[in-house]
């Protein structure tokens, strides 16, 4: 236990000030505002169970409703939404610690890397937007449901499973990703994935994905704005580009959200780190992220491919791991054909973390039995590499303090555009009025103003 | 062997931790300094002594937090500057000041909280954004305010000084 909570005190002032800066955050006005429209303006959740859009959130909405309706102020109502979103991101890194559960002092620079892994990723830091919960609630799922697959077989586990991914699915589709993933335990000998379990939830994912499909309305080619190379494409140029043909696109924004999770580059598509090198203009943050990304998936592929030559007789807990992370990741970049985005790959980013995890510890122990020479620079390279991924973790804070100063601007600048166009939307206007004060009220957060050496470290200027 | 093996592991290990909690050190204190010194350059905002300046500065949180102490939105204020001014003390709302810096921000965030369109200058604000060659900042405030179609402005006497001409300050 000493080693778990000396990770948890490495992590716990990032992760303390991260909750911190999300609960002063105001809400944006685009998005939240709209999702709150949503809600007020009908008196049964029962339309959001309806699968008639593309975007298919019915527990999500169905949260957000019961806020809304209950008999309480608005500043409990928003206070409310707030711990949905940040209950789940808290969760997330506690059960993440509580499943790597370190008993050396090897595990344990292991487990708060691993941990810091989580928190600096992409796939995290874009989850944060509040009061869009959707893939931060499924996040700690992912590590719940991989704790009970690995546990011995019990019935209530295995109701537990079930249970919980239908929970990640309710909030968002990416949930589907564990479906495979439970299905692939079972098939590894994980103790608590039950034939029973697998065969519940694949019926269940077929009959969802069918419930899709038959319902399905006409839905646009393309949802959002894709990245394509160094430029974004808007959705009637990519209709008109790549509308009779939509494959290319769709394998390209799959790989990008893949390539996200591996690399941290492209960004929604779009290579900024590689058009900034060609542009001589590099920025010490991407050159940061770009290097301790490959540097982490170069030691997962070569610990991953090590775990799967043993006996296939008996999975190993690695082999499994490595394998749970590579379909997590297939189905992230699947589930992301129409449009790529850092948000996207935040399933494949718990499986990343655990990867890291076990990939640091095969790789500290390799070092450790090098010839002196390799083993001082290994020694080098894990050290610059956690730091690097500390830096990382801390730079999500400042991300976050950056989505709250722009969240306050939107408060000072948007309403006037909005008073306009959305004036015949008298429950979205009443909303933003009464909002106006929780935007706008002094001692939101704001980036910190550290000496530029420090801040390119970890944002950009 | 084994021996080595394990200190290595442990000094590796330990070297790793070390990193890390130095930089998690690190946020521990930069928290415990904001709390301390919230006013400390390192979390504080620039502060303005007038919406005048806030507004040159195009800081809109600088601009509201003045509104937010007191200054009123439809005040006048004094405003100087060498190319839009000739470098003279001109006294006009702050809205015509921002669109005389052509500031976006500073245009919506006072149109949103409180200005009003109600002298003839300030109605001429979007006269003034044309003769600025600012289509877009004219058209925002024709779309959102009661400001002059194009039709209804007459051309600045003196086109280099539009802001000069509209508050009537002549040479």
């Amino acid at each position: 236990m000493k080693w778990t909570a000396a990770v948890s005190l490495i992590i716990a002032p990032v992760l303390i000030v991260l909750l911190v800066t999300l609960w002063r955050t105001p809400y944006p006005v685009t998005e939240a505002v709209a999702l709150f429209e949503d809600v007020a303006r009908v008196s049964s959740p029962a339309r959001f169970w309806i699968p008639e859009t593309s975007y298919y959130r019915p527990l999500f909405h169905t949260t957000l409703w019961a806020i809304w309706h209950a008999d309480s102020s608005l500043d409990t109502k928003l206070a409310l939404v707030k711990v949905v979103h940040l209950a789940p991101i808290l969760l997330l890194v506690g059960a993440f610690v509580w499943c790597l559960r370190p008993k050396t002092m090897a595990g344990a620079a292991a487990a708060a890397l691993a941990a810091a892994v989580l928190i600096g990723s992409p796939g995290l830091r874009d989850n944060l937007e509040i009061p869009l919960s959707y893939t931060a609630m499924a996040m700690p799922i992912v590590v719940i449901v991989w704790m009970l697959v690995n546990q011995p077989p019990h019935l209530w586990r295995s109701g537990a499973i079930v249970a919980l991914v239908l929970i990640a699915i309710g909030f968002k589709e990416q949930g589907l990703i564990l479906i495979p993933v439970v299905v692939a335990a079972w098939w590894m000998r994980a103790p608590g994935a039950t034939r029973t379990t697998a065969l519940t939830l694949v019926a269940i994912g077929v009959a969802y994905v069918a419930m899709r499909l038959l319902w399905r309305g006409k839905w646009p080619l393309f949802e959002q704005s894709l990245g394509l190379g160094f430029s974004i494409v808007e959705t009637p140029d990519a209709t008109a580009r790549f509308g009779a043909f939509p494959y290319f696109i769709f394998a390209y924004n799959s790989a990008s959200t893949i390539a996200n999770v591996l690399f941290s580059e492209p960004t929604s598509g779009l290579f900024y780190t590689l058009r900034d090198i060609v542009y001589n203009q590099i920025q010490a943050w991407r050159i940061i992220n770009l290097l301790s990304s490959i540097a982490l998936t170069g030691a997962i592929a070569w610990w991953g491919v090590s775990s799967l030559k043993s006996d296939r007789e008996t999975w190993t807990s690695d082999a499994r791991v490595f394998v749970a992370f590579v379909i997590a990741l297939l189905g992230c970049g699947a589930l992301s054909f129409d449009y790529s985005r850092d948000r996207l790959g935040g399933m494949a980013v718990v499986f990343y973390a655990l990867a890291a995890y076990h990939a640091v510890r095969a790789v500290a122990d390799r070092v450790s039995m090098a010839r002196p020479r390799l083993f001082v620079s290994g020694a080098m390279v894990l050290v610059m590499l956690a730091a690097a991924w500390e830096i990382r973790a801390i730079g999500t804070i400042e991300w976050t303090r950056r989505f709250a100063r722009r969240n306050e601007i939107e408060w000072l600048v948007e309403l006037v555009p909005r008073r306009s166009e959305f004036a015949d939307r008298r429950v979205y206007l009443d909303i933003m009025e009464q909002m106006i004060a929780q935007g706008t009220r002094p001692g939101a957060p704001k980036p910190t103003r550290y000496p530029h050496w420090i801040a390119r470290t970890m944002v950009p200027e | 062997m084994t021996t080595s093996v394990e200190r290595r592991q442990l000094m590796v290990a330990t070297v790793m931790i070390a990193a890390m909690a130095i930089l998690a050190l690190g946020v521990v204190v930069v928290e415990l300094e904001r709390w301390r010194h919230p006013q400390s350059r390192l979390f504080a905002s620039p502060t303005y002594t007038s919406l005048a300046e806030a507004i040159a500065a195009d800081d809109v949180e600088g601009a509201y937090a003045l509104l937010r102490a007191g200054a009123g939105p439809n005040d006048a204020i004094a405003v100087r500057d060498p190319a839009l001014t000739r470098g003279r003390s001109v006294i006009v709302s702050p809205l015509l000041w921002a669109v005389a810096t052509q500031h976006r921000g500073p245009v919506l965030m006072l149109l949103a909280h409180g200005a009003r369109i109600e002298s003839d200058a300030d109605k001429a604000a979007s006269c003034l954004a044309d003769a600025l060659g600012n289509a877009e900042l004219a058209g925002l405030l024709r779309k959102y305010s009661n400001t002059l179609p194009h039709e209804g402005c007459s051309p600045p006497r003196d086109p280099a000084t539009p802001l000069l001409s509209l508050v009537g300050v002549t040479d």
